[in-house]
């Protein structure tokens, strides 16, 4: 076997050109600004419109600065660089200040701030625009936005994507969906709502701000693997709910599966608890669950009685799939030498 | 009579040919087959158990093996006969703890509470070290002071209490006191000092120094907290 000359110089080249780091790949996730929510008990929140910039924004109706959070999953279980973190605005009054992006450790116990991002306050769009800088998170740590919208002002959307050189493929892998405590909703009439305020764990948590009562929180789940395919074998490797305090009892949170029409529920066992009375909070556990009964286009979301006072700090899926057939064999082939071309394919 | 040997070897070849074919296919399927239970028990060992598995019911096979159920039993028995060997001289827990899932090569995904604190104890220490080795920039060291004072006073912050304040040429430590119901508080310590200057990048910890005592980092704007370790914050 001979060599060329140009393709050893190619090979020098690229060795010389190209990190380490070029090996792995970039997850990126746009998130439409209806997603931001006020910060405060949401009942007080009469002045946010989301019907503008097709829909698909959220806007500050009020005369004044209103704050708002912004939660993001992570896709990334392990420790990953945020390498375009990027957030869209429009109106007048916006600084260079008004957006941060903030991270918290799994166990809430450390808090993380993205430097400073840069503000282009006439970008080629017209619209103001921040854009973060590389930055990193441990693992299972979570991150959010938080930004005070001036009056009048509207997010259009955010997006963050995450660095990672994880292999993707090897069942230790597997994506794991890492979304903060500030998701959660109100289970009711939101309007009705005064009781969580998706403020605090660092823009990151959702509270029940009530002193004596316990109110209901739905956090909805994205799935990594929306489509069973023929030879699929889907199910749930790990999930979690961590939250503050340690009183709570095994059943106060539960996963809930929905099929895409509706008709087949299905509720995961009750989860492990633990406790950590040093740092006072306790982690909901669900190991291995559903095998092979998770249908295509199910839904997934952990419904949780707060206690007052407590805070839902973030939850977690991790969703594995198998697929038997040579044709994903074939792919997983590639995928191994090529991590990410593949991943969205099949997971063997 | 070259030619005919040269015949008769061909035809051997071709008569033989069938059967080589057949002999890879088969060396081709065992090979899939052990590399298939391999990827299972690695399965079953990141979700939980071996027992796990063997809940799987008779329908569930069948719809994990999609049309070919009983490739899927042979692996899954290959998968557990591997994870029992595996066992028996020792080399793979039994069980994995609901927070401590193994991987393959032992690499521990989920950090445990204490590994937290440590690796939050080994950010502590960076940051520290990092701030002991710079010189004092006497006029950042002035500017942040007074900025952390001013802030510190904020009616929001009145659970939290400015116990000192030391700044050097690109990092600044703040330790603060926690009043007992103090973790918003804390949450606006960040937000009210990412929107009073630009910063490179802050750090809070709320757990290390005791209860109600938390400690802060912030790096100067365009510098960036220190990186820590393979795996660190900053950079």
């Amino acid at each position: 076997m001979t060599i060329s000359k140009t393709g050893l110089a190619g090979v020098a080249l690229l060795a010389t050109v190209v990190p380490l780091d070029a090996f792995g790949y970039t997850l990126s996730r746009v998130y439409a600004g209806a997603d931001c929510r006020v910060t405060g008990v949401q009942a007080n929140d009469t002045y946010t419109q989301h019907s503008f910039a097709g829909m698909t924004g959220i806007r500050n109706g009020d005369t004044v600065y209103r704050s708002m959070v912004c939660p993001a999953a992570r896709f990334r279980s392990q420790y990953s660089k945020v390498n375009s973190a990027v957030v869209n605005v429009a109106g007048t009054g916006w600084t260079a200040l008004d957006c941060s992006l903030t991270g918290t450790s799994q166990d809430a116990q450390t808090y993380y701030t993205a430097p400073t991002p840069t503000f282009k306050a006439n970008t080629s769009k017209g619209t103001p625009e921040y854009i973060f800088g590389t930055w990193s998170l441990p693992a299972y740590a979570t991150h959010a936005f938080r930004c005070a919208v001036p009056a009048r002002g509207v997010i259009h959307k955010y997006e963050v994507g995450e660095y990672s050189n994880d292999v993707v493929g090897a069942p230790e892998h597997w994506p794991v969906t890492i979304t903060p405590g500030s998701a959660c909703k109100f289970y009711g009439p939101q309007g009705a709502d005064e009781s969580f305020d998706p403020w605090g764990g660092n823009a990151t948590g959702m509270r029940n701000v009530l002193s004596s009562e316990r109110r209901s929180v739905v956090c909805p789940s994205v799935r990594m693997y929306p489509v069973g395919i023929l030879n699929n074998y889907s199910s749930i490797g790990q999930g979690a709910v961590n939250v503050s305090g340690t009183d709570w009892s095994p059943v106060d949170c539960n996963l809930h599966l929905t099929a895409w029409d509706g008709l087949t529920t299905l509720t995961a066992p009750t989860a492990t608890l633990t406790s950590n009375s040093t740092t006072s909070t306790s982690q909901f556990f669900w190991d291995d669950i559903w095998h092979g009964q998770i249908p295509p286009y199910a839904n997934q979301a952990y419904t949780c009685s707060v206690p007052p006072r407590r805070w839902i700090y973030k939850y977690e899926l991790q969703e594995c799939a198998y697929d038997l057939s040579a044709e994903c064999q074939e792919k997983m082939d590639v995928e191994d030498d090529f991590p990410g071309v593949a991943q969205y394919w099949c997971h063997c | 009579m070259e030619a005919q040997r040269e015949h008769a070897e061909l035809a051997g070849t071709r008569r033989r040919g069938p059967a080589v074919i057949l002999a890879l296919l088969a060396c081709g399927a065992i090979a899939a087959s052990i590399g298939f239970a391999i990827k299972l028990r690695a399965q079953h060992r990141t979700t939980g158990t071996v027992a796990a598995a063997e809940t799987v019911t008779a329908s569930q096979v069948a719809s994990a093996g999609g049309n070919n159920p009983e490739l899927y039993r042979l692996l899954l028995a290959v998968s557990r006969r591997l994870d029992a060997l595996e066992q028996s001289v020792g080399k793979a827990p039994a069980t994995s703890g609901p927070t401590q899932p193994s991987s393959p090569g032992g690499e521990e995904r989920r950090p445990t509470a204490e590994a937290s604190a440590a690796r939050a104890g080994r950010e502590l220490q960076t940051f520290d070290h990092a701030l002991k080795a710079e010189p004092v920039d006497a006029k950042w060291d002035a500017e942040f002071q007074a900025r952390a004072h001013a802030i510190l006073a904020a009616p929001e912050l009145k659970g939290v209490s400015l116990d000192s304040v030391k700044c050097a040429s690109t990092l600044c430590r703040a330790d603060l006191g926690m009043s007992e119901d103090s973790a918003g508080d804390a949450d606006n310590v960040l937000r009210l000092l990412s929107q009073a200057a630009p910063h490179g990048g802050m750090w809070l910890n709320r757990s290390l120094l005791g209860p109600r005592r938390a400690v802060l980092f912030v790096a100067r704007h365009g510098k960036g907290l220190p990186p820590v370790g393979d795996d660190g914050i900053g950079g």
